[in-house]
């Protein structure tokens, strides 16, 4: 089957495109007259797969993308996010409230040099990030970093400013106050330990996982980020779904929460935010053998949604090719290396905006497929 | 240059106490000269690689072992000579199983592997180091055991901890921040 073309949207249509390689998530949109905004960030040979594309559009990304959101700090959500910005010289970079909090600080500082070299972390994204605002920042007049938690609203337009008409807004869902004092609480006694070379372990971060609302007109996209529904009332989807204000309208695409998986799912997410029947996107995963989503996640996702979309069709390759030698002693004992899958997927949802409505159209590069092919 | 030339050569304690110490010696002046470029020594005591090409290695740096481990005497070594290299993160740990990432050393790209390793591979002394997060290098290659039998055989040793980052680091995150919150 022939790939569709790569080419820059109209001023006037949506793009939403995300893109996974097995493991990590990126998404850059277009909202209007080549305007940008990026979440998130992967990496192909440690530059940013969205500069990559946005390069590759023909977009000028020193002044055309304004905003860039990481939602929280895991390396799978943040892999070449300091290269995106560097490039991205007039953006704005929105981070989680709750990584600039001197605890997260001094955990992050602790382990700023803890890291392999074949092995990045966030860590080391967030103190380029915080070097490069430091340079960017002009006391009074520019702030490039931006600090969300719930109801932050990180980019605006007005309705009748853009081509298609619609006004433009990003906001914070999440993370709750709660959310914030809990994981500040849980990574104040944490250090590295000096017997062991040891990553920058996750203490619950999907806590403080920023989701955003982007409301397009009477439309709306809903980014989902890892926001995980932990069952207490003021945590994660419990917070945002009880809270007293809600949006002007619902969603009609979904990128879904926490690659798919039952801990990041809310029933009333899709009845309260969504509308029914919606487009629904997501990323794979892969930990400890353990990958996101399942086949009863695909099953319920493909039953909630008018049409669903992967990045890629499994986090995991298959088998890699060995020399003979090392074959044959990882054979004795039945050990098989399985590439985690490295090459990009990308799709590309664009829309225009008809009577304040948006109407989807898909289209699937690289790996990426119908979320039903995840299915064993 | 052939492959055997241009491998890197340790020196292991094949009672499996203590894994890698020290470079082997050259086994000919011929391939010393060959192989020099490649050669690197392990100190497995904070696990950073350390390239001596231009060092003789009559001179180089043997290292010590650590407190806790056993000393090693010279005719309790043998020769390991790798094959193949990664450096590796445990992701999970089951009972006689451990999940981790891969990544081949010197492979430029940064393309990942996923294995499910047996506990097994690791020295006795070693497995209190595994926990979830350990940076450790997997290799495979031949061992020449003391009665100069020949096996494949593959070692896991853990890299050691650093001494967290000295505080000037914290500072000045903690000063970039109030650039941005104390508004």
């Amino acid at each position: 089957m022939t790939e569709p073309t790569l080419t820059a949207p109209a001023p006037s249509e949506i793009e939403v495109s995300i893109f996974g390689r097995g493991y990590g998530e990126a998404i850059a949109i277009h909202v209007g007259d080549g305007r940008w905004l990026a979440i998130d960030s992967i990496a192909e040979s440690k530059k940013s797969v969205t500069l990559l594309y946005l390069k590759e559009l023909g977009v000028d990304v020193a002044n055309k993308l304004e905003v860039i959101v990481a939602t929280h700090w895991h390396d799978d959500h943040v892999r070449g996010l300091a290269h995106l910005f560097t490039a991205a010289e007039r953006a704005e970079i929105i981070v989680p409230l709750a990584m600039l909090d001197k605890e997260f600080i001094k955990f992050a500082a602790s382990f700023s040099n803890q890291n392999s070299a074949k092995f990045s972390t966030g860590v080391e994204e967030f103190g380029k990030i915080l070097a490069l605002a430091k340079k960017r920042n002009i006391a009074g007049t520019r702030y490039p970093l931006r600090l969300a938690e719930h109801g932050y609203v990180g980019y605006r337009q007005p309705a009748g400013k853009l081509t298609h008409g619609a006004a433009v807004t990003l906001e914070a869902l999440s993370p709750s106050h709660f959310d914030v004092a809990a994981f500040v609480t849980r990574i104040s006694a944490v250090s590295p330990q000096p017997q062991v070379l040891q990553r920058t372990p996750h203490y619950g971060a999907n806590d403080v996982s920023a989701a955003f609302w982007l409301q397009l007109g009477g439309d709306a996209i809903l980014l989902g980020a890892d926001v995980e529904n932990s069952g207490h009332p003021d945590s994660g989807w419990n917070a945002i779904l009880s809270d007293s204000v809600q949006p002007l309208s619902k969603a009609s695409l979904v990128k879904v929460p926490h690659h798919g998986g039952l801990s990041g799912h809310h029933d009333d997410m899709w009845t309260q935010l969504l509308e029914p029947a919606p487009v629904a996107s997501l990323t794979p995963w892969s930990k400890g053998g353990k990958k996101l989503p399942v086949d009863v996640d695909v099953t319920r996702i493909t039953a909630l949604a008018g049409s669903s979309f992967s990045t890629g069709p499994s986090p995991f390759g298959k088998s890699t090719d060995q020399p003979h030698m090392v074959a044959k002693t990882l054979r004795a004992d039945a050990l098989k290396l399985h590439k985690l899958g490295n090459k990009v997927g990308h799709i590309r949802h664009r829309a225009t905006v008809e009577a304040g409505q948006l109407t989807w159209h898909t289209d699937l590069f690289g790996q990426a497929c119908r979320l039903s092919a995840m299915a064993a | 240059m052939s492959a055997a030339a241009t491998a890197p050569s340790y020196v292991f304690d094949e009672d499996a106490q203590a894994t890698i110490v020290r470079a082997r010696a050259p086994l000919s002046p011929k391939a010393e000269s060959a192989s020099y470029a490649a050669r690197v020594v392990v100190d497995r005591h904070d696990g950073r690689e350390q390239n001596v090409a231009a060092t003789p290695l009559a001179s180089s740096r043997v290292f010590e072992a650590a407190p806790e481990l056993r000393p090693i005497a010279h005719n309790k070594t043998a020769s390991f000579t790798v094959a193949k290299e990664w450096e590796g993160v445990v992701e999970s740990i089951g009972i006689s199983h451990f999940m981790a990432q891969l990544r081949e050393i010197g492979s430029t790209d940064d393309a990942t592997e996923v294995a499910e390793l047996p506990i097994g591979d690791i020295p006795a002394g070693e497995r209190e180091k595994l926990r979830e997060g350990a940076v450790f290098r997997y290799l495979i290659g031949y061992a020449q055991h003391r009665t100069r039998t020949v096996t494949r055989k593959r070692l896991v040793y853990f890299r050691r901890g650093r001494l967290p980052q000295d505080s000037s680091v914290e500072a000045e995150w903690l000063s970039i921040a109030a650039m941005f919150t104390d508004d």
